[in-house]
């Protein structure tokens, strides 16, 4: 296993080897989308060679061989020239903060498992890199306890570090704000791009609607379901007290091996849903567990899923 | 049933509480999830089943409190009487200690077994003497053949410690239904043996005993004896005793003393105090201490310490080294084993010269063996050898030291033609030639035998044969028998240890105690037996053709303190104990305990699965 590059106690997903067997993949960007010059990858518009297209206001995460110093030095604007020949696509991944991606919790029987929020921003992470090291624009947001933060990373792959120190600050807490998440991301984009949520889906089914209006925008949408092993097969059994980790309530259960039972039929009734809701919408729909292996289920699961390849 | 501790079972009333906290607590046990949305669809009808009412069934709950209560009733040593279906089967167990012999407690202890067994009308008696060392126990007697038994009982001058003794008999009061215990004993009796109940027939009272406490005899360099006597006063009032001390010699038979010299003196004894005195006299055979007193024990009377008629063998071997010869030496008892090299480095007086392809310029008094000699030694006079060829037919005469020689396994390769002249004896000689193998010559200081060749395995193969090391056994037995038995150690042992016997191979030992019957003495392995007195007094053994005497005394503190202590008060003798029916105790607490440990693994893993 090469160096660890961020440390999200207790496990360290990420690390330089896996992060060069990411390189050899690209994002499936499956909608003809309008990209922007200079992109490493063909797009959809075969130009022929580069050209200078436009300027565009400098944002953080540009290379600043880009910038044209002559305008600068003229006007005191901070621009970035484009050019034209192959498409930079604009992804954005958005990340469940809330205290629900807490799970499972630490000091239990976790063991050396990663919680759904450090599995996640993994993900993330490893989507984020795909997508720089072809030079795609990425933007990532994380969202939680009626709040939404933005952080654009960039389109050069050695941002990638800023990200995941980033995503090494990220404390889960607060109910989930997945509407607002996709809203924002919906009102951010002057084109249409990738969106990647990656959530457990706990927020009562409230962003069905905008995630339909997205797919029907043309939006590239793409779902990765995140649920710990322990939400699969819940072990308490007996007379307790249930207390919902984001709203705080709490419900007085007997559980029972069938009241077990019906709870593992509800929560496959819960995935079967939403894959049925993504799969009427054209939206991709992974669901994995915490407990599968991370390389396993990025390089595999992925392309599989038709994310990547 | 009936519980050994009763008062722990206590404990059960502290169950409910337990169980109420557990309750509370496991009504309090919170779990968080990441949301509530699924299991209130999925678990709508198990909600609000919680609060202080007890689950309809709760696994952890029910191990604990089951384990809980198993413990409690294991601790309280539970016995189940169970009902005998046959007649009762007592187990009588009889203190024949020293301090049984004192007068009629002894009498009084049988009367009451007596009793007991004509109160027995039918059923199984084992009878068993304390210490078991005494004699084995009578099993499965009928009460009519238990009481011939008990007349035959009588007590000995053995040590008792009731304690240890009575846990080796629990094992035989398993298979009956009550204990019955007659002794003086003052240590508590355990009311139960193996789970049967125990009645203990107590006899004995505050008596007056004085005892010799300790008796040691050593000998000076002047020819005398030094006696070192020690007395002591077991009761609670001030005695003063005449103690009187001899030495004597004493012809066989043993009976027929002949005093010779004797001192007697008074001691002045404080209550429960001791005094000592120290005497010297004339070397006899035999020294021995009386105290002139009437008091509760006579054994304790009397002293008595002998000769021996044993020591240690000094042997001294000179050669090279003959690891057979060696070895067959330093594994016989009693033998100190001196080696040298040259005859000039023997500066000693032994009992046994062996010359080993060496000869000594003269032959020491003594017994001696010639190995393979050379030149001339004494009236022998080596005149050559034979041919180095390897002959297996020789003729061995009928001889006490070569009674296990086989001469058909013998072979011999070069022998030396020693002449010996007339007075020599040959034992052992070549068939086809008269060269003589051994040779045997005494006069009246000297007593030589010579080996005609070097015992090695490139000579002979006798080293290697069962009769080699018996045959210096016997070489060894005839030097030890001519020595003086005054020589001897003294010997001064005590009831209950073992007297170790030098045996010769294949001699037929029996040791004649003070009661003057030969016990036979039971052959071993090695060239020792054992043998346990437990009478005091002088053994003698005989058949052998070494004088060994041994003197035994009682000289045990705790058996003169309890001829003279207040032994615990008897108990009356319960009809329903003997009665056809009574039952055995089955100890329960044991299966208990395993119910608990069970139970208790149980909740492990039933609260373990819950909690996860």
């Amino acid at each position: 296993m090469g160096d660890v590059l961020v440390h999200m106690s207790p496990n360290s997903l990420i690390n330089k080897d896996l992060l060069a067997k990411l390189e050899r993949l690209e994002v499936a960007f499956r909608r003809a989308q309008r990209g922007r010059p200079e992109g490493e990858r063909s797009g959809p518009h075969h130009g022929g060679r580069i050209e200078f297209a436009d300027y565009r206001e400098y944002s953080p995460g540009d290379d600043f061989r880009h910038v044209d110093w002559n305008v600068l030095s003229r006007t005191d604007d901070l621009v970035v020239k484009q050019f034209e020949r192959e498409e930079q696509y604009l992804v954005y991944l958005l990340l469940d903060c809330s205290a629900s991606m807490d799970f499972p919790r630490s000091g239990g029987r976790r063991g050396n498992l990663p919680t759904k929020l450090e599995y996640g921003a993994a993900c993330l992470a490893a989507l984020a890199y795909i997508g720089l090291a072809a030079r795609h624009r990425v933007e990532m947001a994380s969202f939680g306890a009626g709040r939404c933060e933005w952080f654009p990373v960039g389109a050069d792959k050695n941002r990638v570090f800023s990200l995941l120190d980033r995503l090494s600050g990220l404390r889960a807490a607060g109910e989930t704000s997945t509407a607002l998440a996709l809203k924002e991301a919906f009102e951010r984009s002057r084109e249409r791009c990738l969106i990647v949520l990656i959530s457990d889906l706990f927020d009562e089914g409230r962003s069905r609607g905008i995630l339909a209006t997205l797919a029907a925008k043309g939006y590239d949408t793409s779902i990765i379901h995140v649920v710990s092993r322990e939400e699969v097969e819940p072990r308490a059994r007996g007379r307790i007290i249930l207390r919902d980790a984001e709203t705080g309530d709490a419900v007085p259960l007997r559980i029972t091996d069938a009241a077990a039972a019906r709870y593992r039929r509800a929560l496959r009734d819960f995935g079967e849903g939403w894959s049925a809701f993504c799969g009427t919408h054209d939206i991709r729909f992974l669901s994995t567990t915490t407990d599968v292996p991370f390389e396993d289920f990025i390089m595999r699961y992925l392309r599989r899923g038709g994310l990547v390849r | 049933m009936t519980f050994g501790r009763p008062y722990l079972l206590l404990g059960l009333l502290l169950l409910p509480l337990l169980a109420l906290l557990y309750i509370r607590r496991a009504g309090k046990r919170e779990v968080a999830v990441p949301s509530l949305m699924l299991w209130r669809a999925a678990a709508a009808d198990a909600v609000a089943e919680t609060g202080a009412r007890l689950g309809a069934f709760d696994v952890p709950l029910l191990f604990a409190l089951l384990f809980l209560a198993a413990a409690i009733l294991a601790a309280g040593g539970p016995v189940l009487t169970v009902k005998a279906r046959s007649a009762p089967h007592v187990l009588v167990i009889v203190d024949r200690s020293a301090s049984m012999t004192a007068p009629a407690k002894f009498t009084r202890t049988r009367r009451d077994a007596l009793e007991l067994l004509d109160r027995l009308d039918s059923g199984k008696v084992t009878i068993i003497g304390l210490p078991l060392a005494a004699g084995p126990a009578l099993e499965e007697l009928t009460p009519a053949q238990a009481k011939l038994r008990l007349r035959d009982l009588s007590p000995t001058h053995l040590p008792l410690d009731m304690g240890s003794e009575l846990s080796r008999c629990a094992g035989i009061a398993r298979q009956a239904s009550a204990v019955v215990v007659l002794t003086d004993n003052p240590q508590p009796v355990p009311e139960r043996l193996a789970g049967r109940p125990v009645l203990v027939i107590s006899h004995g009272g505050p008596v007056r005993n004085v005892a010799i406490d300790a008796f040691e005899v050593t000998p000076g360099d002047d020819g005398r004896v030094h006696v070192f006597l020690a007395v002591k006063n077991y009761s609670d009032k001030a005695a003063a005793v005449p103690v009187a001390v001899r030495a004597w010699r004493t012809p066989a038979p043993l009976t027929a003393k002949t005093a010779f010299a004797g001192k007697s003196r008074t001691l002045g004894l404080p209550p429960g105090g001791r005094a000592s005195l120290t005497e010297s006299l004339p070397a006899g055979d035999s020294v021995g201490a009386d105290l002139d007193v009437d008091d509760g024990l006579d054994v304790d009377d009397h002293a008595v310490a002998v000769r021996a008629g044993v020591r240690r063998i000094r042997v001294a071997y000179v050669g090279r080294g003959n690891q057979f010869i060696l070895r067959s030496l330093e594994l016989l008892p009693d033998v100190a084993l001196s080696q040298f090299r040259l005859t000039g480095d023997v500066n000693a007086e032994f009992d046994l010269y062996v010359y080993d392809g060496v000869a000594p310029d003269k032959l020491p008094a003594a017994d001696v063996v010639l190995i393979d000699p050379t030149g001339r030694v004494g009236p022998f006079n080596v005149r050559g050898a034979t041919a180095g060829e390897w002959r297996r037919a020789v003729k061995v005469k009928d001889a006490p030291a070569l009674r296990h020689v086989k001469a058909d396994a013998l072979r011999f390769k070069r022998i030396l033609r020693i002449d010996g002249g007339p007075a020599a004896e040959t034992l052992i000689k070549l068939a086809e030639s008269d060269a003589a193998v051994l040779m045997r010559w005494q006069d009246e200081k000297t007593r030589v035998l010579v080996i005609g060749c070097s015992l090695v395995l490139s000579e002979t193969n006798w080293p290697m044969q069962s009769s080699f090391p018996m045959f210096w056994a016997d070489v060894l037995a005839e030097a030890a028998g001519r020595r003086s038995a005054a020589r001897g150690a003294w010997s001064c042992s005590v009831t209950g240890e073992h007297i170790v016997v030098r045996r010769p191979p294949d001699a037929k030992l029996s040791v004649i105690g003070p009661d003057g019957k030969p016990v036979p003495l039971v052959p071993g392995r090695g060239a020792r037996s054992y043998f346990l007195p437990t009478q005091a007094g002088i053994y003698r053994v005989s058949g052998g053709p070494l004088p060994q005497r041994f003197a035994v005394n009682m000289l045990h503190a705790a058996e003169s303190e309890n001829a003279g202590a207040q032994s615990r008060p008897s108990v009356a003798l319960e009809k329903s104990l003997l009665a056809r029916g009574h039952g055995a105790g089955v100890p329960l607490w044991r299966y208990l305990a395993v119910l608990a440990l069970m139970l208790a693994l149980g909740y492990w893993a039933t609260a373990a699965r819950t909690s996860r």
